[in-house]
């Protein structure tokens, strides 16, 4: 009956708690990587939620970080705050982020009801394989917003050489610098989703078989008992 | 470090009277003007008018420069690069796009304390009121200002801890305690909601009490999993059961 209607408690913790996570992956210092390169762990939360918490709490966990940052607290990338980062030449990544983690949650969501997460050697490769997907879905949303914005071609058309005006475009500015990063962080989002479901089985998926019959139980004697 | 103070400051000013409605309309507008409209002297009217806009509102001057100084460092890129294709109007055009639109987002942030904010937008969700209550919503936002010093506080000192074990350089050894630590404050949070019955607000509000009929069907185990709340309401339902 009203199985549908809102998020359980145990939902909305997750929601709130990953949205917290969000914000506090762009307010930590950086962590050094074993070449002393320094990576910000933004990308990472936002491909770890979609992972780990399935399409509709992503959807709910990333769209309430970006409504916190929005209405004010500084929680976007390098501390900025407000209606600015949204309506700025960047803020088309924003979006990608919310789209990203939805994708995500679907792809795992899919893995685990195939029973791929409680595989221990396939999961995590299935998780990062599942994870690549997000940086096309982010880029789809960001190029296009940044060359609108800035009035930059989407795509070098005709380029020669460095110092070839055509070069510039937002696919060379806004995408090809951030790839490297972007595939570390999906790999490390990817094994530590696996370590994440091998811990706590039934975020998703397979078991949640056995966890939502246990969670709508008071509720079908409710049914029962109003009908 | 962490710091939650956004960019509002108390003042009282023509734009922190308007209310928040206003304000976003305000910029929703603005922006798609300035989006269209493609002539350079309007353009730069437009930048002006908002930036002064922005000066009305008394902003904080440190958080304010910075916001606008990626802005205006991106509009310069921005210019440099359609001087350089030739394009002078369009290079006008586009810087002036950009500081506008950036400063009256400013100004309507500076102006609009997060409450308001957060009130604009639980309004706007009303229509979803089937899925996610308005109830359910502020008990997210609560928890999430709740969670984000505890999520930055479990990274710290699973950095720390790593670092004392001499894997400071090892992402894994900081990323997979620190989210599996994460998860589980979660899964305890969830639990507590439960036990307090604040989540089932939204759920079970329109269902009608059960009175009754419940106590012959109803297994110890079904009622151990209802929220205390809802036995305490009717008084006269722990003395039926017995």
């Amino acid at each position: 009956m009203a199985k549908n209607r809102g998020f359980t408690a145990q939902s909305i913790a997750l929601v709130a708690v990953f949205a917290g996570l969000i914000a506090a992956s762009t307010l930590v210092p950086e962590i050094a990587l074993i070449g002393g390169v320094p990576i910000t762990l933004q990308t990472f939360a936002i491909v770890l939620t979609g992972l780990v918490l399935g399409p509709w709490r992503a959807l709910a966990a990333v769209s309430l970080y970006l409504v916190l940052g929005l209405a004010g607290a500084p929680i976007f990338a390098n501390g900025a705050a407000g209606l600015a980062v949204l309506t700025g030449p960047t803020g088309g990544y924003l979006i990608g982020f919310v789209a990203a983690a939805v994708v995500l949650g679907f792809i795992a969501q899919a893995l685990a009801h195939r029973g791929v997460l409680a595989r221990r050697g396939v999961a995590a490769g299935a998780l990062i394989a599942a994870g690549l997907v997000s940086i096309p879905v982010v880029y789809a949303f960001g190029v296009p917003w940044l060359a609108w914005r800035t009035g930059m071609p989407i795509m070098p058309v005709g380029c020669t050489g460095l110092t070839d005006p055509d070069c510039v475009s937002a696919v060379t500015v806004g995408v090809v610098p951030f790839i490297p990063g972007d595939i570390v962080k999906v790999v490390l989002a990817g094994i530590v989703a696996a370590t994440i479901h091998r811990a706590y089985p039934g975020l998703l998926g397979t078991t949640r078989t056995r966890a939502q019959a246990a969670s709508d139980a008071p509720e079908d004697e409710q049914a029962a008992a109003t009908a | 470090m962490i710091s939650l103070l956004g960019l509002y400051r108390p003042r009282n000013t023509p734009l922190h009277r308007a209310p928040a409605w206003f304000k976003m309309l305000l910029l929703l507008g603005m922006s798609i003007t300035c989006l269209v409209v493609s002539d350079p002297v309007t353009s730069i009217g437009i930048t002006l008018a908002c930036l002064l806009l922005l000066a009305s509102t008394l902003p904080p001057a440190k958080a304010t420069l910075r916001g606008m100084g990626f802005i205006v460092l991106i509009a310069a890129l921005t210019t440099v690069f359609q001087v350089w294709r030739g394009e002078y109007i369009r290079a006008l055009d586009l810087a002036g796009d950009l500081i506008s639109i950036a400063a009256l987002a400013l100004a309507v942030s500076c102006s609009t304390s997060m409450g308001e904010m957060l009130d604009f937008v639980t309004a706007l969700a009303r229509p979803l009121r089937w899925i996610l209550p308005p109830e359910t919503i502020g008990v997210m936002v609560a928890l999430t200002l709740r969670a984000i010093p505890e999520a930055a506080r479990i990274l710290v000192e699973a950095r720390v801890a790593a670092r004392a074990r001499g894997l400071d350089r090892s992402v894994r050894a900081i990323l997979i305690p620190s989210a599996s630590r994460t998860v589980g404050f979660a899964l305890q949070l969830g639990q507590a909601l439960h036990a307090r019955g604040i989540a089932e607000s939204g759920r079970g509000a329109h269902v009608p009490e059960p009175v009754g009929a419940v106590e012959g069907e109803g297994s110890p185990a079904a009622r151990l999993g209802e929220p205390p709340v809802r036995d305490a309401t009717p008084p006269d339902s722990e003395s039926g059961a017995r």
